[in-house]
């Protein structure tokens, strides 16, 4: 009698776990089935369900450490999208930010790379950008005490700029006299720092950026001059995986009609219009 | 040959009441010694019965803990004492030989004489090769320690000591490391030095060599001096037990 | 005036045109309306669009040159001038001008500092860059059009770009001449780049995804020459760094050995602290600290400091080990012929502590080399930043790779050099050295256990036992004689 109702009760226990195993696939279903509710096809990433994202994390208000999570207004835009899409979004340790785009063209290591990039033809070449999500210009940084009132003035100084950044490229482009010597560094805040240790004598980069470090962090230091480029940021996408970036677009145009992508843009930029995004 | 010869004269080396310790363990344990002009002594003793140390605080290799230590006319344990100067004059030769391995034969006799004697390159290079020819290895002055045997080596050590003009050679157990056909040769050179007058003090376990050559020998052990006289008396006629004990073990 | 301000709103409110179809009519009659306007009033002649600028983008890192059949990107600006529009543009390129692949126009409009959205189509060819705004562009507003993959002739050069507009009335204006772009003609490398672009093999090479990224045979080719002025800057960092280390090196192992026991602490704190934190956080110490204390050098010149500082630490406990090493035989031989400590330093030790370092000093050698790698974060010229900024600009692995060889052509001859001084040396002076030869190598091939191992080495040198025994066992030159039972010779302290 009792040797019989152990073996029931070990069979009722194999079912129940059993029976456990089966709802926990059903409650996957469902998160899939989520999906396709919102009727996108489901998106490939290289870890199934989470969108892995590389990004140098130093570049405020737009994304930046705070203690060792990302935060700042990219970071709740790719929340906004990753919740949308039905992934959970992961950030990789920060990467170098010249480094960031070969990395997702090799679609490999990160799904995608976001770290304010200006889409311009030839970085198109090696990736796909989304739509832009924020319209930007360059510009110069100086100490207070300095003596420059535009950017041509620092044609033939020592200047400084982000390496692999659009800021880089217009020093090269424009500061053509021969003095001119331009440091690259990895993170934007290593270059404030390098002009606040008077390393350099101009800092280039995104005019957001720079209006931020100079608000906040070096207040000794003003923008001497916008330049007006114009540029905008997207997010880069590899490739190989044109299914994200459809759904991507798609989910930038749903947050931007549901009025969350408002909400999250004009909470870090309350005095600018935020973008269409393509809705 | 008598001891009435250097009883009168002045002594080359003078222990006074010599401790040594190194840390807790006391090796010497008041010593008194005398060594006169022309003598020649041997040491004597069981391992660990403090000869080497003695012969390493005559040139204050090791510093003594208490006594004194003259040199001649001047007390070397005084804090006044100029301890290079007294060593230029005390030879010394090592169990290891300790030629300097970068110099040839030759250049391990000059150095000393050139940075310490300030004599000229040529003159110091002269004094070099006649030790050279003394102690046999004329041959051998452009050799480098490392391609001379042993014996060879020890030899290059004793005319470098030499070329120093020493007032008194330390022999601290010379032949100890050689193989034993290499020891005769050296033994040879110092039977010549002693023969030719010089001061020696010498701690051996060659009991032949002690016998033969040794004015006197000092039989120690445990730190303090046994028994001494001459080599006759301490190796035929021992009075002490322990030394009769250890040439009972030797011989 | 008033006209200029309608039509702006009337661009700003056309973002929201799709909202309400009822607007957009609306305001396509506005549109219209105002059109006519344009028309009928005849505008005060002004300058209608002025270039403002025309740039090129330098097409080989490393270099600000703009190269002649290579494509660049072009960047052209101008603003409106007042009571203007423009309705199209047309650039017209120097003749000999090439497309590459993936040529585009790029055009934005700003105002001050604010992108407008501005519908356009456009065409490029190898001729000219065609622009036709939907809506005329008004005054006041920059016109900035980057064009992508252009390549200017191949010939040495001043190129410069000569156009036409159209303005709001519909005439067709020359617009003025722009500034001159200046081209330099393909140079060797480039040559080489064109040819290998041609050849088949080298197509189905690149098609090969890995070999494409780290071994493109046109980047292998660019790089050459261009990594070879890194090379030569890193090189000069350690050939300028290393023999200022030696004798600061040399100068602390002696107060390290020092008599006063002041000196020693001091001395132990400088090689500790140095050695115990890492060389990227002492370069940025001093990169970016030291300004603040006033001090101001060229970053070349901080470098090679940094780097002499850091390696002075290593080489002061190498040194360190090497003259402890030396058998306490060699001091008492020179004691005892009466030489003073200096004398027998600089006579005896040190002649053949050099012997016996120069294995682990010229690892030393190499860990700095290929430490100056880590100044490319503070912003200093070397080998590794023109390397970053070519992988940069390519988005290919390939430079690294180059660079890779680069640092081999150094490290590798140098540590045959110490594998067979090491065998001289062994040879010389009989087995059982200081510091063994198996050592060393773990040494080379690991950067921290290669240190890690000197310390072992140089270790808590065994003091000196009491009795007379303790030295007897010191025979000859047996390996007791040489396994560093350090000498710590109470002549020298």
């Amino acid at each position: 009698m009792s040797q019989r109702s152990k073996v029931l009760s070990l069979i009722t226990a194999l079912i129940l776990a059993m029976s456990l195993v089966l709802v926990g696939c059903n409650g996957n279903n469902g998160g899939n089935g989520n999906n396709s509710d919102n009727g996108d096809a489901p998106v490939k990433t290289i870890t199934a369900g989470v969108l892995t994202v590389g990004s140098d994390c130093d570049y405020p208000p737009f994304i930046e450490l705070d203690g060792d999570q990302p935060a700042g207004y990219e970071f709740e835009l790719l929340n906004a999208i990753g919740d949308e899409i039905g992934l959970t979004v992961e950030y990789l340790a920060p990467q170098n930010f010249d480094t960031i785009l070969a990395s997702v063209a090799s679609g490999t290591k990160m799904d995608v790379g976001v770290s304010s990039f200006t889409i311009n033809d030839e970085r198109k070449q090696l990736v796909n950008f989304t739509t832009p999500y924020f319209d930007s210009n360059q510009a110069v940084v100086a100490m207070k005490t300095a003596p420059y009132t535009k950017a041509m003035d620092f044609n033939g100084l020592t200047v400084g700029a982000q390496s692999g950044t659009t800021g880089a490229d217009w020093v090269r482009e424009n500061l053509t006299n021969a003095g001119t010597v331009l440091k690259e560094y990895n993170q934007a805040s290593e270059l404030m720092a390098a002009l606040n240790a008077g390393d350099i004598q101009g800092a280039f980069f995104d005019e957001p950026v720079a209006a931020e470090y100079v608000a906040k962090l070096y207040t000794d230091s003003q923008i001497v001059e916008s330049i007006p480029t114009g540029e905008q940021y997207g997010i880069s996408v590899s490739k190989d995986n044109p299914e994200l970036l459809d759904a991507i677009n798609k989910a930038m145009v749903t947050i931007k009609k549901n009025g969350t992508f408002d909400k999250i843009f004009l909470k870090y930029f309350p005095e600018l219009t935020p973008p269409s995004l393509g809705a | 040959m008598t001891a009435s010869h250097y009883i009168t004269a002045q002594p080359v080396v003078r222990l006074i009441n010599l401790h040594k310790s190194f840390g807790s363990l006391e090796v010497l344990k008041g010593v008194d010694l005398e060594v006169h002009k022309g003598e020649v002594v041997t040491i004597l003793g069981p391992s660990g019965s403090g000869k080497s140390t003695l012969l390493r605080c005559v040139n204050l290799l090791e510093k003594p803990s208490g006594g004194e230590i003259w040199f001649e006319e001047t007390c070397i344990t005084s804090h006044q004492a100029n301890v290079n100067k007294v060593r230029e004059h005390i030879g010394m030769v090592f169990q290891s030989f300790n030629l300097f391995p970068h110099l040839s034969a030759k250049r391990n006799i000059m150095l000393a004489q050139r940075k310490v004697l300030k004599r000229s390159n040529d003159e110091a290079e002269q004094v070099a090769l006649e030790l050279l020819e003394r102690v046999g290895l004329s041959d051998r002055a452009d050799y480098m320690p490392a391609q001379l045997s042993g014996g060879q080596q020890q030899r290059v050590a004793i005319a470098r000591a030499l070329a120093m003009d020493p007032h008194v050679m330390l022999f601290d157990e010379a032949t100890s490391a050689l193989d034993p056909e290499l020891v005769r040769g050296v033994l040879d050179v110092m039977r010549e030095l002693a023969q030719g007058g010089m001061t020696m003090i010498v701690v051996t376990h060659e009991m032949g060599f002690a016998r033969d050559v040794a004015d006197r020998a000092v039989f120690m052990d445990e730190g303090v001096i046994v028994e001494q006289g001459t080599p006759e008396a301490v190796f035929d006629h021992p009075q002490n037990n322990r030394t009769k004990d250890f040439l009972g073990h030797i011989v | 005036m008033l006209l200029t301000g309608l039509k702006l709103l009337l661009q700003r409110l056309k973002k929201y045109s799709t909202v309400l179809p009822a607007l957009r009519t609306f305001l396509a009659m506005v549109a219209v309306l105002s059109l006519v306007v344009t028309f009928v009033v005849p505008q005060p002649q002004a300058q209608g669009l002025t270039v403002e600028k025309t740039t090129a983008k330098p097409n080989q890192s490393g270099s600000s040159q703009i190269i002649g059949g290579i494509p660049t990107r072009i960047t052209w600006e101008a603003t409106v001038g007042n009571d203007e529009e423009v309705k199209e543009i047309t650039l017209v390129f120097p003749e000999g001008t090439a497309l590459g692949e993936g040529a585009a126009n790029r055009v934005t409009v700003l105002e001050g500092s604010t992108r407008l959205e501005v519908p356009q189509t456009n065409t490029i060819t190898s001729e000219q860059t065609n622009i036709v705004f939907d809506n005329p562009v008004g005054s006041g507003l920059l016109i900035r059009v980057e064009m992508s993959y252009v390549a200017l002739p191949e010939e040495t050069g001043e190129y410069t770009i000569t156009g036409t507009y159209i303005d709001g009335t519909g005439t067709d204006i020359t617009l003025d001449e722009s500034p001159a772009i200046s081209v330099i003609s393909f140079t060797t490398v480039q040559k080489i780049q064109h040819w290998l672009d041609q050849q088949p093999w080298v197509e189905s090479w690149n098609s090969v995804l890995f070999l494409k990224i780290f071994l493109n045979p046109q980047l292998i080719v660019s790089s050459v020459p261009t990594l070879f002025k890194g090379w030569l800057r890193s090189l000069g960092l350690v050939l300028f760094g290393f023999p200022l280390a030696i004798p600061i090196g040399l100068a602390v192992s002696f107060l390290r050995m020092a008599k006063f026991r002041v000196v020693r602490f001091f001395a132990a704190i400088y090689v500790n602290v140095i050695r115990g934190t890492p060389l990227f956080l002492q370069i940025y110490i001093a990169f970016f600290g030291l300004p603040f204390l006033g001090v101001k050098l060229d970053s070349y010149v901080l470098g090679v400091l940094v780097l002499a500082m850091n390696s002075s630490a290593y080489l002061a406990e190498i040194f360190r080990a090497g003259i402890q090493s030396i058998h306490k035989g060699q001091f008492e031989a020179s004691a005892s012929l009466g030489m003073n400590p200096m004398q027998t330093m600089f006579s005896v030790i040190l002649p053949q502590t050099v012997r016996r370092v120069i294995p682990t000093a010229t690892s030393e050698f190499i860990l700095l080399y290929k430490d100056t790698s880590l100044l490319a974060a503070v912003g200093v010229m070397e080998q590794m930043m023109f390397a970053k900024s070519m992988v940069a600009s390519t988005g290919n692995m390939t430079p690294y790779i180059v660079s890779a060889c680069y640092y081999l052509l150094v490290t590798l001859p140098l540590t045959k050099i110490i594998a067979e001084f090491e065998k001289k040396l062994a040879a010389a002076e009989g087995h059982g050295e200081v510091l063994t030869s198996k050592k060393k190598k773990r040494r080379f091939f690991g950067d921290m256990g290669a240190r890690e191992t000197l310390e072992a080495a140089i270790g808590d040198s065994g003091s000196l036992v009491p009795g007379e025994n303790s030295t007897a066992n010191s025979t000859a030159r047996g390996p007791a004689n040489s396994t560093a039972s350090g000498p710590k010779n109470k002549d020298l302290r």
